[in-house]
């Protein structure tokens, strides 16, 4: 379908891939609102790789420090380091075997490098770090898919 | 044959609530199967059940269930390796008054809501105690080290920021730590024979058990082997006599006996001496009058709403200063920089504990829900909850927050001060309620806009309404489960949003 196509830019496919904009998924935000939405039988016939995900970030550190303690840089190569390796647990695909076991190493990864207070869920949406990024990326957008990507999979544990 | 068993059984349930103790396992019902959590939950099943075994098989519960019991077992097994020499226990007098006393003290303790004193003299929470604030540490120290191999052993552990031990728990663990090993290494079963209340209740029951340990004196020569061996220091070799307060049905001074002059056998085949039934009886008067002085107590009182209080309107703001007026803050958290993170005028409990006087009461601090809470969101209390309410588990957001989905306190929880709740009523019921302070928000201390609260709450309860350049929460009341889902993500120091806790 659509992801499959390589021209498709991140944003589209991670709007793809959480089944709706990425904003009004996540600023509807709670736990309850994430686990009602129902999984894209789309997505599930056609499975996506998730190197699409990756974020370009290039660990250059001027968004940080975040006044708020989120260890941006860190998060992010969390976050790269399983999407290039396929390995996000993808909520939308909790159903599947594979799911429990990427729940696990993600979370021990993310837990084990990134300090507690430190998580992206810390990131209030204050947007400072956003014209600091050389690369433009929209930090707290990406740090919001990853709290929700975290969140699903500790509520599976 | 006999000691086999009972030592494999022994050593199955030792590992069990050890390991279910460090959080490794959870396996709920080694704490359900204690006398005293089960007489604290009314738990009717297990207390015939434990009554039953002993009128069967006499006090086996000190050294088969009782993780305390056999804990001083394998520490006089160590010491009988290490200093053979030294083998023979003695029991001085005055054990025969303490235990009595203690029991009284126990009581009265908790008759009159000093809920530490029946909680030092419970085995099961001493034991508790000394492996979740000894032990658990040092596992959570191995797992750090185990969090940083690679590969899929590495995923199964994770690096914890923070320890649940905390310093009065700690010492108070360590002090009764010390003395059981000491007193279990030079004089075998100490804490068993001359303290614990629950042993000599037992007891009462055990004098009348169906299977006793006799002795055939045709047979015995008076080689004091079986005195040597009993760990109770109960057998008296010379007369052929066992003290039926003190035996636990250990079985080592038969396998010690190598003439078979001591048998586990059936205690009525022979009729009675005549004295001897109305004492059994009148014991048994006596234990059935106890433990109806336990059941009679006011268990049951209602939980209380906070709403009704009127210091917390719906929608309205915090006013800190009538507050300060009225009440004084108990709780102040600190971080570990010493920045102050919040002050509460009531510390939050674990959810589904009721009010405050029936959780106390319930409660007898053994810290299995410390261990398992998966957000290690649960303390041991300092002075939350004011003097008598020392180590009971209390609420602390630092580490995150109550999960939604999570009802592992109540589903360990052996006395029931943690009723067992279903997660649908998790999503209603009250363990507290959030208050906004305005002062401390980051919408007026650094002028940014801020949805930390709102999105972060699981069930609403949270609406952003306009002040001034920004929107800043508003509670609903009714909505919140003081889940402090909110207190967590909120980013200001001290604490714009926390929880308050329920307790009048």
């Amino acid at each position: 379908m659509v992801l499959q196509d390589e021209k498709m830019n991140r944003r589209e496919a991670i709007e793809r891939l959480l089944g709706g904009s990425v904003a009004t998924l996540l600023i509807a935000g709670g736990l309850t609102a994430c686990r009602q939405r129902k999984s894209s039988d789309a997505l599930q016939a056609n499975p996506v790789t998730q190197a699409a995900l990756h974020i370009p970030c290039i660990a250059c550190g001027d968004c940080m420090p975040c006044p708020y303690g989120v260890d941006i840089v860190g998060c992010f190569d969390v976050w790269n380091d399983a999407a290039d390796n396929n390995e996000l647990p993808d909520p939308k695909k909790a159903a599947s075997p594979h799911y429990a076991a990427l729940t696990r190493s993600f979370l021990a990864d993310y837990h084990n490098r990134i300090p507690l207070l430190a998580r992206a869920g810390h990131c209030i949406n204050c947007h400072r770090c956003e014209p600091l990024c050389p690369q433009h990326i929209q930090i707290p957008v990406f740090l919001r898919q990853m709290e929700w990507v975290e969140q699903n999979a500790e509520n599976r544990t | 044959m006999l000691r086999t068993v009972r030592r494999t059984i022994a050593i199955v349930l030792w590992l069990l609530s050890t390991l279910s103790l460090l959080g490794i396992f959870r396996v709920a019902w080694v704490g359900r199967i204690q006398l005293v959590p089960a007489l604290l939950a009314i738990n009717v099943g297990i207390l015939v059940l434990l009554a039953i075994v002993t009128l069967v098989f006499g006090r086996v519960y000190c050294s088969v269930i009782c993780p305390m019991g056999i804990l001083q077992d394998l520490v006089g097994w160590l010491s009988r390796r290490v200093r053979p020499a030294a083998n023979r226990y003695s029991h001085p007098l005055w054990g025969h008054l303490t235990r009595p006393l203690i029991l009284i003290i126990g009581i009265w303790g908790f008759v009159e809501g000093i809920h530490w004193l029946p909680a030092l003299l419970d085995p099961w929470s001493e034991y508790g105690r000394m492996v979740t604030q000894g032990l658990y540490p040092l596992w959570l120290w191995v797992r750090d080290l185990l969090s940083g191999l690679n590969g899929p052993l590495g995923t199964w552990f994770e690096h914890e920021d923070f320890h649940t031990a905390s310093f009065q728990a700690s010492v108070i663990a360590a002090v009764v730590a010390l003395f059981v090993f000491l007193t279990a290494w030079i004089w075998g079963r100490t804490f068993c024979n001359s303290l614990c209340p629950v042993g000599w209740t037992l007891s009462w029951l055990s004098r009348c058990s169906l299977f006793t340990i006799s002795f055939d004196a045709s047979r015995c020569d008076y080689c004091g082997r079986c005195e040597a061996r009993c760990k109770a220091s109960c057998l008296d070799a010379r007369k052929l006599h066992i003290d039926p307060s003190r035996c636990v049905s250990c079985f080592d001074c038969i396998s010690a006996c190598d003439k078979g002059a001591i048998h586990y056998r059936f205690r009525y085949t022979r009729p009675a001496l005549s004295g001897k039934g109305q004492a059994h009886n009148e014991s048994r008067r006596q234990f059935l009058a106890t433990s109806a002085l336990f059941l009679q107590l006011p268990f049951v009182s209602r939980a209380q709403d906070i709403i009704e209080e009127g210091w917390i309107d719906e929608g309205t703001y915090y006013r800190t200063e009538q507050l300060d007026a009225e009440h004084e803050k108990r709780v102040k958290v600190y971080n570990r920089k010493g920045q102050l993170v919040v002050e509460r005028y009531k510390p939050v409990m674990p959810p589904s504990t009721g009010n405050i006087a029936r959780y106390l009461t319930r409660c007898t601090s053994c810290h299995l829900c410390i261990v398992h809470c998966p957000t290690h969101i649960l303390r041991p209390s300092t002075t939350e909850y004011g003097p008598e309410g020392l180590l009971v588990p209390t609420v602390n957001f630092t580490t995150g927050f109550c999960r939604p989905e999570c009802n592992a306190c109540a589903d360990v929880c052996p006395t029931g001060a943690i009723q067992t709740f279903s997660l649908s009523r998790k999503q209603r019921d009250k363990m507290g309620v959030a208050v906004f302070n305005s002062l401390t928000c980051v919408t007026a201390t650094d002028d940014v806009d801020c949805d930390a609260c709102v999105r972060h709450c699981p069930h609403q309860a949270i609406t952003m309404v306009v002040r001034g350049n920004h929107k800043v929460p508003k509670v609903t009341v009714n909505r919140c489960t003081g889940c402090g889902a909110c207190e967590f993500y909120c980013p200001a120091l001290p604490k714009a949003i926390h929880i308050e806790g329920l307790l009048s």
